[in-house]
């Protein structure tokens, strides 16, 4: 389909045309331009698949993921592009993201398969699983399988937050509630953490983090589990 | 054997206990991926003044892109064994300095067919050769820990594979760089090197976070490329030649975890034979193709090579047919080599699998320039190494490399600090 990419922020725009199948992405989009037509074009990308969170913009006004969002979404539509919101613009539509990672607690990266998203029961492979962790010599066996924590860092809650001032902001509120369901001896200090002055409180309940969100964390949820917490 | 993964998160130090005593040179990386990442902290650990150079954002050029699996080596050692070596040797390492990033559960290498589970005594053996342990399972067994694989399975064996964040990774590595002083400097375009009496003078960099793309000089006393699937235009920039084949390779991923371990056909290296757990995703790869243009940019998966990720994952896992794609990349895999390459090899597997460091002043008359080229992500720490030790023994300076003994900061420390 042909299809119209306009990158834009406060000082400038530059529009693209070009021929993409419905199935490639927005980044796909991007990489086509700097291989081609503007080999200087610069925004963040990484990985390519939704995992490390780096390629977050203003799509069409709503905070996405440019390597999850198919051009196909955008049929008889311009593709507008923006820097993400909340976010320190460098140049062009490419942001520094530090303030995101200013405002998370230090919690803790991985946690344990847990059943739901386990593939059949891991209770059901208990003592096996017992026999792969003596294999690899790991002496806590509770802790196999573990996996990396959902949250990748990316800053869409943030940026669909209508809260722009001292607040720490979704994704450090929903690391936190993460965290002390995960290791209640730390639940002293998360609430501690969510009940500062910039924390929980300031919460508005627009619940635009939870729908921007493409690892359905639900932070807006986790905020009013905090807020219950607090009171 | 070394024990795999017992107590390693308690076998590093912290970084904020390792002295650095200053050495007074100025080395220059170029190339912000994995090796990249890894040469800088090694060099600001010994003492160097350390400036990354990366004409995008850190870790996007191929590095990113990997599948993520944390390779023990049991899948290199058909053809190789030191690489196969290194491969677990370095794993453990990873394990110890940067565990947060790694979901260390294991991987099965399983049969499908009779002929692949002939292979499988034939496996156990390599894998034993190379140092790395294995254990075959009963495949009932497996079938309970591993339910939705497929049910021809008639061989698993178990070996220490894990997977790992292809970002959060090289993050860290970059995280420790800052932490000891090093320079990062993303979006910055190596356009020139001026080279005078044969020796390597000064980079010049395009800023491109400036509207203006303004130009800087920068000194140097050593210049290191590890630009990847870049070496070549980098090298080019001086003149000169390496021989680099650029060897593209789609990976697909799936929502949901269908497995926990990473599961790995029982045969020796080809398409589709992978499929790597990581996070809430299952990733199946890869494709590998040789790259005719030469050009590393605007590399996008073909249709034809998501058709076949798919048959292929489905044929481990059933249900694999009916889940939807969630994302489907192509990244530029760069093999060191291609006078190397086999007759009718259209795929590049002849290709090493290793890396090399190649010293400009011997080979090509350039003093003060190297570029490391191959080598695969589990491997980093050790490509770095091995650049690091000829940068300084061509500078002169008595160092030893550290980089296995400290635990690397968060990669949010990398954004918290860098700026």
């Amino acid at each position: 389909m042909d299809i119209v990419i306009v990158l834009k922020n406060d000082h400038s725009e530059s529009r693209f045309s070009l021929n993409l199948e419905p199935f490639r992405t927005v980044l796909d989009g991007l990489e086509k331009i700097r291989g081609g037509e503007k080999p200087d074009l610069i925004y963040r990308h990484s990985c390519h698949h939704g995992s490390c969170g780096t390629c977050g913009a203003m799509i069409n006004d709503k905070p996405r993921l440019m390597c999850l969002t198919k051009v196909g979404d955008f049929e008889g539509e311009e593709i507008i592009i923006e820097p993400l919101r909340q976010a320190m613009s460098l140049e062009g539509i490419a942001v520094w993201p530090g303030a995101l990672f200013e405002n998370l607690p230090d919690t803790g990266y991985l946690r344990e398969v847990d059943d739901e998203s386990a593939p059949g029961s891991l209770q059901a492979a208990g003592s096996l699983q017992a026999s792969v962790s003596a294999f690899l010599e790991i002496p806590d066996i509770e802790k196999l399988p573990r996996r990396l924590e959902d949250c990748i860092e990316c800053g869409l809650c943030v940026a669909a937050c209508p809260v722009e001032r001292d607040f720490a902001g979704p994704a450090a509120l929903a690391a936190a509630e993460i965290e002390l369901g995960k290791d209640p001896s730390r639940t002293a200090e998360m609430l501690a953490f969510a009940g500062k002055p910039d924390g929980a409180r300031k919460c508005e309940r627009f619940f635009g983090c939870s729908r921007a969100c493409p690892q359905g964390i639900a932070p807006g949820r986790r905020i009013s589990n905090l807020l219950k917490l607090l009171r | 054997m070394e024990a795999p993964f017992a107590g390693l998160a308690t076998q590093s130090l912290p970084l904020a206990r390792c002295e650095v005593k200053k050495k007074g040179a100025k080395v220059c990386v170029i190339g912000g991926g994995g090796t990249g990442a890894a040469l800088a902290y090694d060099l600001a650990q010994r003492g160097l003044d350390v400036i990354l150079l990366e004409k995008g954002e850190l870790t996007s050029g191929t590095t990113g892109r990997h599948h993520g699996q944390l390779h023990c080596g049991a899948r290199y050692a058909w053809n190789d064994k030191s690489i196969a070596r290194e491969c677990y040797e370095e794993s453990l390492t990873l394990a110890r300095i940067a565990g947060d990033c790694i979901e260390y559960n294991g991987g099965f290498f399983v049969a499908l067919n009779d002929e692949e589970a002939a292979l499988r005594r034939k496996f156990i053996e390599n894998c034993a050769e190379a140092g790395i342990p294995s254990h075959q399972m009963r495949v009932s067994d497996f079938a309970r820990l591993e339910p939705a694989v497929s049910g021809a399975v008639k061989a698993a064996v178990l070996v220490p594979d894990g997977s790992f964040d292809a970002f959060r990774l090289p993050m860290m590595f970059f995280a420790a760089a800052v932490e000891l002083g090093a320079r990062i400097l993303p979006w910055r375009e190596v356009v020139g090197l001026e080279i005078s009496a044969g020796r390597m003078k000064a980079v010049i960099a395009r800023n491109l976070a400036r509207p203006d793309r303004r130009e800087e000089r920068i000194e140097v006393d050593y210049v290191v490329s590890a630009a990847g699937a870049w070496a070549g235009q980098i090298a080019r920039l001086a003149g000169i030649s390496i021989s680099i084949t650029l060897a593209p390779g789609t990976m697909l991923a799936v929502k949901g975890r269908v497995v926990n371990h990473v599961i790995s056909r029982l045969r020796p290296p080809g398409d589709g034979d992978i499929l790597v757990p990581q996070r809430g995703l299952s990733i199946i790869g890869s494709t590998q193709s040789l790259a005719l243009a030469g050009n590393p940019e605007g590399i996008i998966p073909s249709a034809s090579d998501i058709e076949f990720l798919r048959g292929a994952g489905a044929e481990m896992l059933p249900d694999f047919a009916s889940m939807p794609t969630y994302a489907a990349w192509a990244a530029a895999r760069p093999l060191a080599g291609k006078d190397s390459l086999a007759a009718g090899d259209v795929e590049g597997r002849s290709l090493s699998r290793d890396f090399s460091v190649i010293d400009h002043e011997s080979e090509h008359g350039i003093a003060g320039f190297a570029s490391v080229i191959g080598g695969k992500a589990t491997v980093l720490r050790a490509m770095a190494e091995k650049a690091a030790d000829q940068a300084c023994a061509k500078l002169g300076i008595q160092t030893e490399c550290r980089t296995s003994l400290y635990a690397l900061p968060s990669w949010r420390e990398y954004f918290r600090e860098a700026r």
